[in-house]
């Protein structure tokens, strides 16, 4: 397949960024469902994720994959321009945010493992403790009174939110895997995933830097 | 008593080639012009008048595409686009007052496309769009009404003088070609063809003619994904005998991937 090499990635990078992510959102789902249902039942999911296959299936299916599908798009966010501003139909307004949430999504990634996941997986933080962890860094405010990494945490999610929404669009649009009739129900069927996921992580974030999340509701302790 | 606000609007023509020398002086500065009636003229017509008004040659007015007898003036044959305060439009079919909108005073800067190279005034050379134009009747039906404008190059994020990416219309053509042509096939697997699409879509949203080549598009990405599949899972001796089979073909392929015409063999750094 001579000169094939360049599709080849860019149909590569295109399933590594979906896959992953959508193993991700179910993983972290189902235990971030229960956050409101006390915090036993989240460390002792955050003890499994301390498990050594636990591990190696986090890195092999997540983090490298993620790794290679953050590195080709960054490099696709820098290098593709954008003309929003000259031209503003719908599609245009999601690829471009597609490309600008790639890396706040990669600096974002990379301070929530650099925070709470290394000092886990180092031993450097009992998995038992690394809730009350989270959520003392979460609610912590600067000097003058503003929870910065709260708001950083809604930013990502908002990102990822978008991101994983367009993205899901657009690998169905690179894959060809839609049909013209289905087009339609999908792209507003990508809405409903970005509007539902950033509700459910937005409301996550909130409950455990506040203790009250956006749809009411308090941590059991 | 009310009195009636006077509407005013200010066309800045770029000069082309002469506006990019180092030095901007009366000669290579925009040609200006304000219009102050006739807002439900179209823009090529105010752009007429004027250059009847102030002479032919260049300066004083600068040449502009699609004018007399060279284009059509009905939207039929795609010369006279150009950019409005940045936005690719085919001045035959906006009005002054579609420019000028809402405002009594406003601006509107006149410039060539500027993914094509600029050949006068606000005329570019819009040879990559022609070659692949000149199989568009045969070889995708969807491109019936293409008037090979240059507005789906223009206003697509991933094309530019920079980019190897040909561009949606040259790819919708290589579509229709895709099952017949290696030619075709080549362009749209190599790295010109589909992995240059984003799926921003601006090609649809934009077309003068309300051509759906996004679809067109998304359908070679199914294609090309059948083709990638069964290129990847096929056995060695069929993958040897499919990297020759440009060799192989038969004369009447190997002289239409020779044509420029075909969409599928120019190299698009050759155009700019």
């Amino acid at each position: 397949m001579p000169g094939w090499a360049p599709l080849l990635i860019g149909r590569l990078h295109s399933l590594l960024g979906v896959v992953p992510l959508g193993i991700l959102a179910v993983v972290f789902a189902v235990p971030l469902a229960g956050l409101g249902g006390g915090r036993q039942a989240m460390s002792g999911w955050i003890k499994l994720t301390d498990s050594v296959p636990w591990l190696i299936a986090e890195v092999s299916l997540v983090y490298l994959p993620l790794l290679v599908h953050a590195a080709y798009g960054l490099r696709l966010a820098i290098s593709k321009s954008y003309n929003l501003t000259r031209y503003s139909a719908a599609n245009n307004w999601s690829y471009s945010l597609q490309r600008v949430t790639g890396p706040v999504i990669l600096f974002w990634a990379a301070t929530h493992i650099w925070l709470f996941r290394i000092p886990v997986m180092s031993g450097e933080l009992r998995p038992e403790d690394s809730l009350d962890f989270v959520f003392a860094q979460l609610s912590a405010t600067s000097t003058s009174g503003v929870p910065l990494l709260l708001i950083g945490y809604l930013g990502g999610v908002t990102a990822l939110s978008i991101h994983l929404g367009t993205g899901v669009e657009r690998f169905a649009f690179t894959w060809g895997l839609i049909s013209a009739k289905r087009e339609r129900l999908l792209r507003q069927s990508c809405i409903a995933l970005s509007v539902l996921l950033w509700l459910f992580l937005s409301h996550v974030t909130l409950l455990a830097g506040t203790g009250t999340g956006l749809l009411g509701g308090l941590i059991v302790g | 008593m009310s009195q009636r606000k006077i509407q005013q609007l200010t066309l800045q023509i770029h000069r082309g080639q002469l506006h990019r020398s180092a030095q901007v002086d009366d000669a290579t500065a925009p040609f200006e012009s304000v219009v102050s009636e006739g807002f439900d003229r179209s823009l090529l017509a105010t752009l007429e008048q004027l250059r009847a008004e102030h002479g032919t040659s260049e300066p004083p007015f600068p040449k502009f595409p699609g004018a007399g007898s060279d284009g059509c003036s009905d939207g039929g044959c795609g010369k006279c686009a150009v950019l409005v305060n940045g936005v690719a439009q085919l001045s035959c079919q906006t009005t002054l007052q579609s420019i000028l909108g809402k405002a009594n005073k406003k601006t509107a800067a006149l410039a060539p496309l500027s993914k094509f190279p600029t050949a006068t005034g606000l005329v570019v050379e819009r040879q990559k769009q022609r070659d692949a134009g000149a199989t568009v009747a045969t070889s995708a039906a969807a491109l019936s009404s293409c008037i090979e404008c240059g507005i789906c190059f223009e206003v697509c994020p991933n094309t530019g003088s920079d980019r190897s990416f040909v561009g949606p219309l040259r790819l919708v053509v290589a579509a229709g070609s895709f099952d017949d042509q290696e030619s075709a096939r080549r362009l749209s697997l190599g790295e010109q063809g589909v992995v240059g699409c984003h799926g921003a879509k601006n090609c649809t949203a934009y077309c003068p003619q309300g051509i759906d080549l996004a679809s067109e598009i998304r359908d070679l990405n199914g294609k090309v994904r059948r083709q990638l599949w069964r290129s990847l899972f096929r056995s060695s001796s069929d993958y040897a005998s499919s990297s020759a089979e440009p060799s192989q073909a038969a004369p009447q392929e190997r002289a239409d991937e020779a044509s420029p015409a075909d969409g599928g063999v120019v190299d698009s750094s050759k155009d700019d």
